[in-house]
Formats: structure tokens, C-alpha cells, sequence
């Protein structure tokens, strides 16, 4: 037995394994304008990156902080036993003017108000049309500096929206900011769009068109909104995903009255059979390093979640709850799978390791489906859909957004209802 | 017949001793359990002088030389922390210097403009203004008759100085340049070594660690509420208690074993905390994860000063170390 005497004996280690998770209580101060006060602009900026951090889970923003008048420029030492007794940690002060270019100059700083240090402050540039984004851009790196994760705030949403009658719906391609601003049509709704899914690294949506009644897998380019067609299948095709460099896509096709992984690579179009099967292999989806590939099969005679090596080969099965589960989603991150399961007709959105253990139920509703991840793999979107009447009336569908610790459950407001939502990489 | 039976009966008795012995015994020992290390336990009791050294390594040189270590200042930081006030009663400093942490082991992080539009500076630093340098007073003129001469020589003298001067300051700003083309080319081969000697202490540090962990599984199985030193069970189970309700760590990125973060916090003679290091200053100039995690450590021991010590062992614990370790996010 070690009875070190040491030498500097008052100096022991005592270890603290306790504390607790909480949002950080956060002030966002208007930014100010050029003559030390808020502006209508700042308080727009503001706005935008407390939307932002508070729907994160991560941040709670100070209600009563508003009431104490912003340093007039962010180059000035707040006060902080002002905003201490109010039990905020974080601040955030900032200025926004338009110069004589016309662009906006945007100037912030993020102190931790119990050390009294600066954590990060920088400035930018933007024409007027690019204020929210560059209101994003500060969430993100106030994020990502004080929590140490990625942003996410600077992304958009594809997904599917729907109108029309239940027996005649029209779906149209829409894409927005992850915040529901900006809402746009990529689509005009005149053929049957389905499953759109974003490329990690281009601002590229492939998509299921079923144009002619032939499902066709469709490439488009998000700027311009042209499409180009990369295939028509033969047989169904469903949920094409891309992989993590952007350069494959992996689909399940039906042929022949078997549903199998196909991966295609983009620039020659050429197709890799990777399931041979008699079961319903369907819902693939790489892992981000691409040397594995999660999916749904039915091949124990219910609906479960495999892993497979991406040559098809070392196929296992990861989940083993109860219930059937489906739509399996591996996140940017690495480290765990979302999908859907369902079980006593209650559908669910859960996630596990990847290895099938530790599985967590996030969500549930009559039915939710397709999650979709955040570019940091800790927020999920779907969509839930409310049971329908006999009457034909119910059946609306709505986007969802839930943090990974199954806390923050938003609704995102869309113009009418909305289904299949994919989440974009960071904007460029 | 009593004696034949008495005779009998001793006999049998001893017969059964006997047996007892040459069969019971060797049934009664058993193989020796395999050998395990003497554990000596002692009994703590919840007084303050307590001598129970389990021989955890107080921080040593090198790593007190690696909060020393750290990096290049930054803009300029509000006020120096004043140095420790001794324990007699002095006025004390105002409470923002109190809680700046010490720049030497603390970076502060240098403006990290960033927003992509952007020409990107820093929030604007104070420049040096150049101080204005005095002219030599002018001596009075003097009539005499050389005067003329004199001064042409005086002229003379003093152009030919001048001359002297403007090439001596052009060769100087010719070797300058020179230096300063070196110093940039020894600095950047610097930077370099100094990430490579950086990734060298990183991983040695890892290396470390798993010798710790090692040793401490080797050791005797306390729980972590087990002390050491002179502070006593109690003062540290305050403690723990105490830092638990202002801490609240970033709920994790990569796994919780990244999170561990080691401080040394020095504290005055009320118990205030005054300065907090992270040992590990390259791991947090250079890891987010770690920095934001070691940053709600600051945050969490300054929150809570003054800290609940008795006040009358100051010298036991003017100077302490803490192992925030965030297992308790992955418990659930």
C-alpha cells in the first residue's frame, strides 16, 4: 500500500461526478445601431439567433435580461453585475448598420458573464437579403463555442408538402430555412413527388418522381431548380439516399416480386445489386465513414433493423424490441440509428447504438415516420399524421422537430400540411 | 464389567479423536484463496485530522509546468488579477478582478471572426501611440570671432553625423528585415514543432491517464467519496455537494470520458476562489469539446465561491484539485 508522503500533500484531487443538465440561460441584446441603440434591424438579428439557440434545447433565454439597456457598442465591457443577478451566463452583444455600400455590417460578441471573459466575438458583411443567414451563421458559432457541437442553424428543409383533396392530393417539392423562413416551390405539383433527400455535401435533392406513372429517380439542382433524370426503374423504387461524400446513392427496388439494395454511383450511373434476397430489403441508409449500411428487412418475419459491410456482405441484425421497426437512419455523427417503429398501433421515433443497444424512444403519436437528422446529429425532424375519420376528414400531416434527448418537441409551421422532410448540410 | 466397558469406551472416544483429527482436520482446511493484495482498511472518521493517504498523486512539477506553459496573451484583458491578498485583513479587491481568471493559465480566445461573408478583423484593439520626443535645448549663441567658422564646422560636423546616422539606421532596417524574414520562418517551424510536441503531450497525457487508471484499479476499491490528505471526509463531501448544484456540463459530444476536466483552483483566506488553471492548456487551446466543458468548469467553481472551508485551516487548502468528471450524463 502506496503511503505517499508527498511533498505537496495540501494539494489533493477531489473528484465531482455530480452536477446536472440544464439549458444555459442566455441574453441576446438587440443588436444596436449607429447610434448606440437598438434598431428595428437589430432586434430582427437578435430575434432570429434566440429562435435559434432556444430551439436547440441547449439555451434559455432570459426574459428579464431585455429590460437592462445593451453596451452601446459591442467593443464596450458590459457591466456584468447587472446581468449576473439575473442568473444569465452567457451574453450576447451586438451591432448591425448598413454602410455607404448598402451592404450590413454586423459586429457581435459572446461573454461568459460569471468569468467575465470574452468567448468569441467576430463581424461580417451581407447585402440586406442576407440578414437572416448571417444571423444563423452567429447562432451557429455562438453554439458551437459555448456547448462545443456543431451548428446546425444555417441549413434548409426539403420535404413534401400536400394539398388538395384526400383522394386527390397534390404534392409539390418545397424547401425553406430550417427556422420555416423563406419558404419556397421547387416543384409545381402537376406529378407524384415522393421522398426527397438532400446530398451532405452539394446543394443537390434526389427524389422520386412518378412521372408518366413510372417512378423515376431525379436529380436536382437546388439554384437553378433544373432536374435531371437518373433513372427509370423498372419495377418500384423507393427512398433513395445519398452517401456521405455524395457520389453514390442507395435505393431498394422491386423486381420481380423482390425488393433488394441497389447502390448506383452518380457520375456513371452505374447500379450495385447488395441484398439478394427473398425478403423485402427496403430503407437503406450509408453510415457516414460509408463502410456500413443500416436497413430494414423482413427477412425474420417481421420487419426489423440490419447492418450490412457496403459490399452487402457480415449482414446482422441490430434491433430486437417489441414491435416492428422501420425507416432506420444512421446519424452524421456515427454513433447512433433513428427510425420508426411501430408497436400496438402506436408509431414511434426512436433511436439506438449501432449496435442495437440502448434503445430510446423519443416521440410518439398515432403516426410518425421518416426522421431525418440534423447536420450535427443531435435533432431530428419528421412527420407526424393524425388519424383519419371515417368522414375523409383527419389525415393532416405536420413537420416535427425533437432533440436527441427527447426534450424540445416543436412543431415547424409550413403553409399547408407537410410530409418527408430532409434536413441539408451547412450552407456553403 | 464396568472397568471392560469404561476401558472400552475410553478407547473408542479416542479412536474417534483420533479419527477426528486425521479426517476432520484436513476437511476443515481448505485450498488458500488466491493470493490477493493486503488491503489495509481504515476507518475514517468524520473528523478534520484525518492522516488517511491513499497516495493519489498530487499535481507535480510537470504539470504545474504545463498550466505555466501556456499560451500568447490576447488582447488586452480588463485588469491583471492581483496577486493573493495574505490572510491579514487588507482591503479587499473589488470583485471583477477577483473573478478574472489568471490569463497565464487560462487563453483567452483570441476574436474568432468568423461569419462567411466576411472580411474578417477582430473587434478593434488599442494601438500604440508613438511618444513624442523632446528636442535637446538650444545652447545660447556666443559672439566671438570664430563664430562664423565655428559654426560652419559646427554644420559640418553635424551633417556629416547625419549622414552617419541615416546609413547606419538604413543598414539597421536592412538587418531588421533580414530578422524579421528569420524570426518568421523560425516561427512557423516553431508552430509546427510545437503542435507535433503538443500531439506528443496529448497523447502522453493519454498514456497517463491509462497508467492512473491502472494503478487505481490496482488499488484498494473506494468509491470516489474516499479522501486523502488533511481536508477530511466531511469538508469534502461539502464540497462535492456544494459544486454539484452550480455545475452543469455541455450534455456531450463525443463520449463522456472526453469531458474529464482537471483544475487547480487557489482560493483566499475567505475562501474565495481567486484563480482556476485547466492542467491541460494545449488540449484546451486546441479542442472545442474540451474548451466548452472546461469552460462550464470555470464557470461552475467561480458561481459557487466563496467555497465551504473552515476558514482557520487555510493553509490546508489555499490551493486545491478538482476532477470534474461528467459520468453522471450517461448514467441514464
Amino acid at each position: 500500500m502506496l503511503f505517499a508522503c508527498l511533498a505537496s500533500a495540501q494539494t489533493e484531487k477531489i473528484t465531482i461526478t455530480e452536477g446536472s443538465i440544464e439549458p444555459t440561460p442566455i441574453a441576446i441584446a438587440d443588436f444596436t445601431g449607429p447610434d448606440g441603440k437598438p434598431s428595428d434591424l437589430g432586434r430582427t438579428i437578435a430575434e432570429i439567433i434566440a429562435n435559434d439557440l432556444a430551439g436547440s434545447g441547449m439555451f434559455r433565454n432570459e426574459e428579464s435580461a431585455a429590460l437592462i439597456p445593451p453596451p452601446s457598442d459591442p467593443s464596450i465591457r458590459p457591466d456584468f453585475s447587472e446581468w449576473e443577478p439575473l442568473g444569465v451566463k452567457a451574453l450576447l452583444v451586438g451591432s448591425a448598420s448598413q454602410n455607404t455600400n448598402g451592404m450590413v455590417e454586423v459586429v457581435f460578441i459572446l461573454w461568459d458573464v460569471v468569468t467575465e471573459r470574452e468567448i468569441v466575438a467576430g463581424d461580417g458583411e451581407t447585402p440586406s437579403s442576407g440578414v437572416r443567414r448571417i444571423s444563423h451563421q452567429i447562432a451557429d458559432l455562438v453554439f458551437e463555442s459555448w456547448t462545443g457541437d456543431e451548428g446546425y442553424f444555417d441549413t434548409r428543409i426539403v420535404y413534401v408538402e400536400e394539398s388538395g383533396p384526400a383522394d386527390r392530393r397534390i404534392k409539390k417539392l418545397a424547401i425553406m430555412d430550417q427556422d420555416g423562413h423563406n419558404h419556397t416551390y421547387l416543384t409545381n405539383g402537376s406529378s407524384l413527388v415522393l421522398t426527397p433527400r438532400f446530398s451532405p455535401q452539394v446543394q443537390e435533392i434526389a427524389y422520386l418522381d412518378y412521372f408518366n406513372d413510372n417512378p423515376n429517380v431525379y436529380l436536382m439542382d437546388v439554384s437553378s431548380g433544373k432536374s435531371e433524370l437518373l433513372g427509370t426503374f423498372p419495377g418500384m423504387t423507393f427512398a433513395p439516399r445519398f452517401s456521405f461524400d455524395g457520389k453514390k446513392l442507395i435505393m431498394s427496388m422491386a423486381k420481380n416480386g423482390l425488393t433488394d439494395i441497389f447502390e448506383m454511383h452518380l457520375s456513371t450511373q452505374q447500379m450495385r445489386q447488395l441484398t439478394k434476397s427473398p425478403s423485402i430489403d427496403t430503407s437503406p441508409s450509408y453510415s457516414p465513414d460509408g463502410r456500413q449500411i443500416v436497413f430494414n428487412s423482413d427477412r425474420s418475419g417481421s420487419q426489423q433493423i440490419y447492418v450490412m459491410d457496403s459490399n452487402g456482405k457480415n449482414v446482422r441484425r441490430i434491433s430486437y424490441g417489441k414491435g416492428r421497426y422501420a425507416t432506420p437512419v444512421w446519424s452524421p455523427r456515427g454513433d447512433i440509428i433513428a427510425f420508426t417503429k411501430m408497436y400496438k398501433g402506436q408509431f414511434y421515433i426512436g433511436v439506438m447504438n449501432t449496435d442495437g443497444t440502448g434503445e430510446r424512444l423519443l416521440a410518439k403519436g398515432f403516426l410518425v415516420e421518416a426522421p431525418t437528422w440534423a447536420p450535427n446529429g443531435r435533432v431530428l425532424m419528421y412527420f407526424k399524421q393524425n388519424p383519419t375519420g371515417d368522414d375523409g376528414t383527419g389525415g393532416e400531416t405536420y413537420l416535427y422537430r425533437i432533440d436527441i434527448t427527447g426534450f424540445n418537441e416543436r412543431r415547424i409551421v409550413t403553409p399547408t400540411f407537410a410530409s418527408d422532410p430532409a434536413w441539408s448540410p451547412r450552407l456553403p | 464389567m464396568v472397568r471392560g466397558s469404561a476401558i472400552g469406551q475410553s478407547i473408542a472416544f479416542h479412536v474417534i479423536i483420533v479419527a477426528v483429527f486425521f479426517l476432520g482436520v484436513p476437511l476443515l482446511s481448505r485450498d488458500l484463496a488466491p493470493e490477493q493484495p493486503i488491503l489495509t482498511v481504515d476507518i475514517v472518521q468524520t473528523l478534520d485530522n484525518t492522516n488517511l493517504n491513499e497516495g493519489v498523486e498530487g499535481k507535480t512539477e510537470p504539470e504545474q509546468q504545463q498550466v505555466e506553459d501556456a499560451p500568447e496573451k490576447t488582447p488586452p484583458p480588463p485588469a491583471p488579477p492581483p496577486a493573493p491578498p495574505p490572510p491579514a485583513p487588507t482591503p479587499a479587491p473589488a470583485p471583477p478582478e477577483a473573478k478574472t481568471v489568471a490569463d497565464d493559465a487560462v487563453p483567452l480566445p483570441s476574436p474568432k471572426p468568423q461569419p462567411k461573408k466576411a472580411p474578417q478583423s477582430a473587434p478593434p484593439k488599442p494601438k500604440v501611440k508613438p511618444v513624442a520626443v523632446e528636442a535637446p535645448p538650444q545652447r545660447p549663441i556666443s559672439k566671438s570671432p570664430d563664430y562664423k567658422k565655428k559654426k560652419e564646422q559646427q554644420l559640418q560636423l553635424a551633417s556629416n553625423l547625419q549622414n552617419l546616422i541615416d546609413n547606419k539606421s538604413q543598414r539597421k532596417r536592412e538587418e531588421e528585415e533580414k530578422e524579421d524574414k528569420k524570426k518568421k520562418t523560425e516561427d512557423k517551424l516553431k508552430n509546427i514543432l510545437a503542435t507535433q510536441q503538443d500531439k506528443k503531450k496529448e497523447d502522453e497525457t493519454k498514456a497517463e491517464t491509462k497508467d492512473k487508471v491502472a494503478k487505481l484499479v490496482g488499488q484498494a476499491l473506494n468509491a470516489p467519496k474516499a479522501t486523502s490528505g488533511p481536508l477530511g471526509m466531511s469538508v469534502i463531501d461539502q464540497l462535492r455537494s456544494h459544486l454539484a448544484v452550480c455545475w452543469s456540463p455541455p450534455p456531450g459530444a463525443a463520449g463522456a470520458d472526453a469531458l474529464i476536466v482537471d483544475i487547480i483552483v487557489r482560493l483566499n483566506a475567505k475562501a474565495e476562489v481567486e484563480y482556476v488553471g485547466i492542467v491541460d492548456a494545449s488540449r484546451y487551446k486546441n479542442n472545442q469539446t474540451f474548451k466548452a466543458a472546461a469552460d462550464a468548469v470555470m464557470r461552475a467553481v467561480f458561481e459557487c465561491s466563496p467555497l465551504p472551508l473552515p476558514l482557520e485551516k487555510f493553509e490546508t487548502w489555499k490551493e486545491l484539485q478538482f476532477e470534474f468528471n461528467p459520468r453522471f450524463i450517461t448514467r441514464n
